[in-house]
């Protein structure tokens, strides 16, 4: 335990070593106890500060690391012991912070629990309301940072809401301690015990019912409880019910058959509920405090519906937001990213830059250096030089072909993330994606799967359900390109003698066949994983012009995890090569691969370096097409892209998907995908083969 | 009170400390090092953090400024 006392002085002194020492024993006192709860951020420290004054204990929490503040408050000569917990989202913790508030309100008995609440984000933080008032203690609920909340408009009914949710509501700003008089007498009449009774427990008007089968399970878990937690029953049988395994580890201390018997419920309600438990009982309260949001805070009346609330409108509605899409997505990726990426700038750095005179340097200085045709020199010299060194192959894929497309392709990215675009088109195709089992939620990661799935696969964390997270990797391991892939694919499809509309035949048929993949694999995987798609709904943050600085930083943030990541393991790719020609293994390798090449989809036997490199990395795989493609005819680069676009995820991604979805799920997904690759490609080869079509 | 710095998701445009969205990112590098996200605590999007080098010469060059 640490002192954070300040050096006493004056008369206070005496008065305040007599409050130190008492605060130094929280619970020890038989002092009537107050706790601070609420979100992180939202005041609780300040309005901890106001009530308790200077002489405050901090100390870890009994069993843990983490610190919680606990003083005393004198309201009109009668003491209470405060206690400021860490901040938290919702009474199923996540993290040790929150652990340690719940069990204050869980193991300590308060005589009334304040819950700070930031006015401007009510409907954020009213569940964690409900879900206080559903523990049944005394509550007192401040609205705090009222200030902020008028800056911008908004207006509370604090006294509407109060009556509807049965507990004391004040509004207050604690850093200027407006409202303070009004919460020390609430503090007075609610912890005292000197209320009325109706307002001891708080008592929702109408109140909370979820569904019957829920509300069985809560009755028959709360019959169950010890007595001690008599006043918070149905709340306790609520969380257990959601997320019981510490609650229930507490339960068995003291009652151990109790334990048995709960959890045999909470196996029973899982295994017959449609939809999980948890996210039954979360979407319920969600309504219910978007129903209380809507008759009890005032928005500011729009007065100037400006330009961007119109766009805004436009980009979620479908008639024009579709178009809208369609049209970011053909100038940002096809235009900037594919043809000016993957064409014009690759052209110029891989062909005339590296190919034409860093390249053919470095091999002449090598050969200088390490003239020998045989023997260690002439290894060596294939290491880094040559066709496949390590610095001509390595490092011109990595720096002329991917670096300028991933750079660009990440620059798109955060221009569309810092307009605030991407809610919006979460809004928009929300009801479409719900069709292959996902929801609006998962625009994140298959947009930004366009740029690096690997990347994007960590990204699925930000999907509600493991079933929404299973489904998007798979098909990001599929049918979304890597932006190198793209840019590659862009570039060489884009030169097609045919067109139309000035989008090239040849570039028109490959995102025909994978979105084709992508649309029949994602309706198949959703009918084959059970589940039901999750809801999704958000608050639009504003639409604004992107700011330079704030593209540029996430960008380059961007970038130099992707380069973090690859480069490694290009250089370890042209290590294996190496190796691999050394030692006959990369011959044998490529035996393996050319009769599936060469046999099934018609391509040139050189193409089936490009897929093995493709299974070190998508981009490499690309980058290696880049080379091969003046060798081949327009039917089979068609292909080759088909084929290298839905073929196995590389070797990074696979690690990532490994790790975020184990083996079995990673296995599984690897086969399935590999399959339909070449289905697809020997497919789509034999077609336009016959049809004898040229482009 | 200390001083918290504050960034926007760039996803859903909450305002949230930075040193909470690094707590809740995981190190999910495979090469390690950590990804250097901030985890928006509202809706999980992980937003790039400004790299160390950039982050260094801003001060640098707001300092200059100052001095100038
Ligand atoms: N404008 C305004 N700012 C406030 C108000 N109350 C608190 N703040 C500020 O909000 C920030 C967070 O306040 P804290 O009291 O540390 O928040 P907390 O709830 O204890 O946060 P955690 O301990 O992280 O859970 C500080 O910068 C305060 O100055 C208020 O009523 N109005
Ligand atoms: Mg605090
Ligand atoms: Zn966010």
């Amino acid at each position: 335990m640490s002192e954070r006392g300040e050096t006493l002085s004056g008369p206070l002194a005496a008065d305040g070593v007599l409050e130190r020492e008492a605060a130094a024993a929280p619970g020890a006192t038989s002092l009537p106890l107050v706790v601070l709860v609420g979100n992180p951020n939202v005041g609780k420290s300040v309005m901890f500060h106001n009530l308790t004054g200077r002489y405050v204990t901090v100390s870890n929490y009994p069993g843990t690391t983490v610190e919680v503040t606990s003083g005393q408050a004198r309201i009109e000569g009668k003491r209470f012991e405060v206690v400021d917990t860490p901040g938290m989202y919702s009474l199923l913790p996540i993290s040790d912070e929150e652990r340690v508030a719940r069990r204050i309100l869980i193991e300590r008995e308060p005589a009334l629990v304040i819950h700070m609440v930031d006015a401007k984000n009510l409907e954020r933080m009213l569940p964690l309301t409900l879900q206080l008032a559903e523990l049944g203690h005394p509550l007192l609920v401040v609205l705090n940072m009222m200030d902020e909340a008028e800056r911008v408009g908004l207006r509370i009914d604090a006294a509407g809401l109060s009556e509807a949710i049965g507990a004391r509501v004040l509004e207050a700003v604690a850093t200027s301690r407006r409202g303070m008089e009004r919460v020390r007498a609430a503090i007075l009449e609610l912890a005292a015990g000197e209320s009325s009774p109706a307002l001891a427990a708080p008592q929702l008007a109408t109140p909370l019912r979820y569904e019957q089968g829920i509300e069985a399970a809560i009755e028959r878990v709360a019959e169950r409880l010890p007595a001690r937690w008599s006043r918070s029953r149905r709340g306790i049988a609520l969380l257990l019910l959601q997320q019981g395994e510490e609650i229930t580890r507490l339960l068995r201390e003291t009652d151990p058959a109790a334990a048995a018997s709960v959890e045999q419920l909470t196996a029973e309600l899982e295994r017959e509920s449609r939809r999980s438990p948890t996210y039954a009982i979360a979407s319920r309260r969600q309504d219910l405090c978007r129903g209380l949001c809507a008759r009890f805070v005032a928005h500011p009346s729009a007065p100037h519906r400006g330009l961007a609330d119109r766009l805004s409108e436009l980009a979620i509605s479908p008639w024009t937001g579709v178009p809208i899409v369609l049209a970011v997505l053909y100038l940002g990726l096809y235009r900037f990213v594919g043809t000016f990426g993957g064409g014009t700038v690759v052209g110029w750095l891989e062909k005339d830059l590296f190919g034409g005179i860093i390249n053919p340097a470095f091999n002449a200085l090598m050969l200088r250096l390490l003239p020998a045709q045989s023997g260690w020199q002439h290894w060596t010299r294939e290491l880094v030089a040559g066709d496949y060194g390590v610095v001509t192959l390595g490092l011109t894929y990595a720096f002329a072909i991917v670096l300028p497309i991933v750079s660009l392709f990440f620059l798109f990215f955060s221009v569309l993330e810092d307009s605030g675009y991407f809610p919006r088109l979460a809004m928009l195709v929300d009801r479409l994606f719900k069709r292959i089992g996902l929801n609006g939620r998962a625009v994140i990661p298959l947009v930004l799967g366009v740029g690096c799935g690997t990347m994007a696969t960590l990204v699925t964390r930000i999907q509600e359900t493991k079933r929404e997270r299973l489904l998007t990797t798979f098909l990001l391991a599929l049918a979304v390109p890597c932006s190198a892939q793209f840019g590659v694919i862009t570039g060489l499809l884009a030169k097609g003698r045919a067109t139309v509309l000035g989008v090239s035949v040849a570039f028109l048929i490959w995102l025909g066949v994978v979105g084709l993949v992508f649309i029949l694999a994602g309706r198949l995987a959703s009918r084959l994983v059970p589940g039901e798609p999750a809801m999704f709904y958000m608050e639009l943050p504003p639409l604004r012009w992107p700011r330079l600085g704030n593209v540029l930083v996430k960008t380059l943030a961007r970038m130099k995890w992707y380069f973090a990541e690859i480069l490694p393991l290009f250089v370890a790719a042209s290590l294996f090569i190496w190796v691999g020609r050394l030692t006959g293994l990369f011959e044998l390798l490529l035996s393996l691969f050319r009769p599936l090449v060469v046999g099934i989809l018609g391509l040139p036997s050189a193409a089936a370096e490009s897929f093995l490199y493709g299974f070190f990395r998508r981009d490499f795989g690309a980058a290696g097409l880049f080379t091969l493609a003046p060798q081949m005819s327009g039917v089979q680069l068609l292909v080759a892209c088909v084929t290298l676009t839905l073929f196995m995820p590389c070797i990074a991604q696979f690690l990532v998907m490994r790790k975020e979805r184990g083996w079995r799920a990673s296995l599984a997904i690897a086969a399935i995908v590999f399959t339909v690759a070449f289905s697809v490609g020997a497919l789509l080869s034999a077609l336009l083969r016959s049809s004898g079509v040229t482009l | 009170m200390s001083d918290r710095a504050l960034t926007t998701c760039g996803y859903c445009g909450h305002r949230f400390d930075v040193e909470e969205g690094r707590r809740s990112c995981h190190a999910c590098s495979l090469v390690g090092g950590g990804c250097r996200s901030l985890r928006c605590p509202r809706c999980g999007y992980e937003n790039p953090e400004e790299p160390r080098a950039l982050g260094w010469l801003r001060r640098l060059f707001g300092r200059e400024k100052e001095r100038a």
